[in-house]
C-alpha cells in the first residue's frame, strides 16, 4: 500500500478540509497532526476496487476508491442530526460515485448524502443577497480561508443528492459547507473521542466501511 | 481622529468615517438593529439586539436541525474565542436566533449553545410577522421547506453572523465560512474601537 501517495493526498486534502477553520484551534484528545495516520488506528484508510479486468490483469482497470480522512462533528446532546466528512480518492481509471451511506440503527435512523449550496431567493429585498446592494458600499474580507464554495452572503441551503461523482484519478471531499453525508434521528449524541462506522456504496467498487472519529472540528 | 491606521485599508473600499481595518463586510449605511424585537427562547424576557457597555455580540440566525451550516459557523466561532485573550473572550457573547421555532423549544436551543459556548443567548420568536421583522431588520432570509407535520424539512437561510456594539450597531459581518483568525482580528477591532455613540469629538 502506497502510504506516502496517501499521505500526499491525505495532507491536501487536510489542508482543504482546515481551510477556514482555524489552524490554530486546540484539537481535543487528537495528538496527531496529519489525519491520515494510520499507524495507531487514528483513521482508517481504506479501499474497495471496482470490477477487474476480464483478463484477470493484476491491476484492476475499474475505479479503485480509497477514503481517508473520515471524522463527523460532536453534536450538542439534543441534537438530533448530524454530519460525516471525509475524503474519497479515485485512484483507478474508470469513474465512480459515491450513491448511499448508512450506518447502525443504533447510531441514526437515516443517513442522507447532502450538499451545502447558495440558493437564489425569489424575494429581491436588497440587504440579504449578496446582489443587490445599491443603497450601501461594501468592503469584503480578503478571499482566503472560507468553507466550500464561499458564496457567503446570501441563503445558504442543504439539499439531498442522489449520488457524489468521483471521477477516474480525482479527489472528491466532504467537508463543512459543502457535500456531507447528513445522520438523521441521531439515537445519541455524537461524543469526542468516540468512532462510528459508515458504510459507503459505490456505483462501480460496491461497499465500503470506513471508520468516522468524532471530533469537535476538523483537524 | 486616529481610525486608519497603518495597515488598514487593505480591504479596498473602506467609506470615510468607517472603522478600518475588518476583515469582514462593513455596510455603509451600517445596520441599526438594537430596538429589534426579540425574545429570549427560556424565560420570554425581551432581548435586544445590542452588546454590554464595551461588549460585543455576536447574533446568527440559523436552526439546530441545520447538520452542516449552522454547526460550522458556531464551532468556527468558538475557535475564535478561544483563540482570544480571556478578558477580551468574555467580552463576546453569541445570540442564536431560531429560523424554526417549530421544533427548537428553548430547551432546545439552550442545549445547543452551551454545547459551543459559554456566554450566549438563545432566542425564539413564535409569532412569524414577528420573527419576519426581525429578520427583514438584519436583512436575513429565510425558507421554512413545505412539510408534513412530523416530517423531516429543512430551512434554507442567509447564514451570516452578525457583530454588534453596544449601541446597537452591527459593525461588521462575517459571510458563511468565515474563517477563525479573520473573526479574531474582527472581534479585538470591535473592542478596540469605541461604540459609534461615544463620540469622542464633543
Amino acid at each position: 500500500m502506497n502510504i506516502n501517495s496517501i499521505r500526499q493526498r491525505s495532507a491536501r486534502a487536510m489542508v482543504a478540509v482546515v481551510l477556514g477553520a482555524s489552524l490554530l484551534g486546540a484539537c481535543s484528545g487528537d495528538d496527531s497532526d496529519d489525519v491520515s495516520t494510520g499507524a495507531d488506528g487514528d483513521v482508517t484508510t481504506t479501499s474497495a476496487t471496482g470490477p477487474a479486468t476480464p483478463d484477470g490483469g493484476t491491476e484492476p482497470a475499474g475505479s479503485q476508491i480509497e477514503v481517508a480522512g473520515a471524522w463527523a462533528r460532536t453534536s450538542p446532546s439534543m441534537a438530533t442530526r448530524g454530519a460525516v466528512y471525509l475524503v474519497i480518492m479515485n485512484k483507478g481509471e474508470a469513474d465512480d460515485a459515491l450513491v448511499a451511506a448508512s450506518v447502525d440503527p443504533s447510531i441514526a435512523k437515516t443517513v442522507e448524502i447532502h450538499e451545502t449550496v447558495p440558493v437564489e431567493s425569489d424575494d429581491d429585498s436588497g440587504m440579504g443577497d449578496g446582489g443587490s446592494m445599491d443603497e450601501s458600499t461594501t468592503t469584503t474580507s480578503s478571499g482566503g480561508g472560507m468553507h466550500g464554495n464561499g458564496m457567503g452572503m446570501g441563503m445558504m441551503e442543504m439539499r439531498p443528492v442522489d449520488e457524489i461523482p468521483v471521477p477516474a484519478g480525482s479527489d472528491v471531499e466532504l467537508v463543512p459547507g459543502g457535500y456531507h453525508i447528513m445522520l438523521l434521528d441521531l439515537v445519541e449524541p455524537l461524543e469526542a473521542g468516540t468512532e462510528i462506522e459508515v458504510t459507503l456504496t459505490f456505483e462501480a467498487a460496491g461497499e465500503l466501511k470506513v471508520m468516522a472519529e468524532v471530533r469537535e472540528m476538523p483537524m | 481622529m486616529a481610525l486608519c491606521l497603518v495597515g488598514c485599508g487593505n480591504d479596498g473600499d473602506v467609506s470615510a468615517g468607517a472603522p478600518a481595518g475588518f476583515k469582514g463586510v462593513v455596510r455603509k449605511p451600517a445596520i441599526e438593529v438594537g430596538s429589534v424585537a426579540l425574545t429570549h427562547a427560556v424565560t420570554g424576557e425581551p432581548v435586544e439586539m445590542r452588546a454590554q457597555d464595551g461588549e460585543i455580540l455576536i447574533a446568527y440566525f440559523g436552526y439546530t436541525g441545520c447538520p452542516d451550516v449552522c454547526p460550522t459557523t458556531m464551532s468556527d466561532i468558538r475557535v475564535a474565542l478561544g483563540e482570544l485573550p480571556a478578558e477580551a473572550a468574555e467580552k463576546v457573547t453569541v445570540a442564536l436566533i431560531t429560523l424554526d421555532p417549530e421544533r427548537d423549544t428553548g430547551e432546545i436551543l439552550d442545549d445547543y449553545l452551551g454545547h459551543f459556548f459559554d456566554r450566549y443567548i438563545p432566542v425564539r420568536v413564535e409569532d412569524p410577522a414577528a420573527l419576519q421583522e426581525a429578520t427583514d431588520a438584519f436583512g436575513v432570509q429565510f425558507e421554512v421547506a413545505d412539510h408534513q407535520e412530523g416530517e423531516p424539512y429543512e430551512v434554507a437561510h442567509t447564514a451570516i453572523s452578525y457583530v454588534i456594539d453596544d449601541s446597537g450597531t452591527v459593525v461588521v459581518e462575517w459571510p458563511f465560512g468565515f474563517d477563525s483568525p479573520q473573526m479574531v482580528e474582527d472581534i479585538e477591532t470591535a473592542l478596540d474601537s469605541p461604540a459609534k455613540s461615544s463620540a469622542r469629538a464633543d
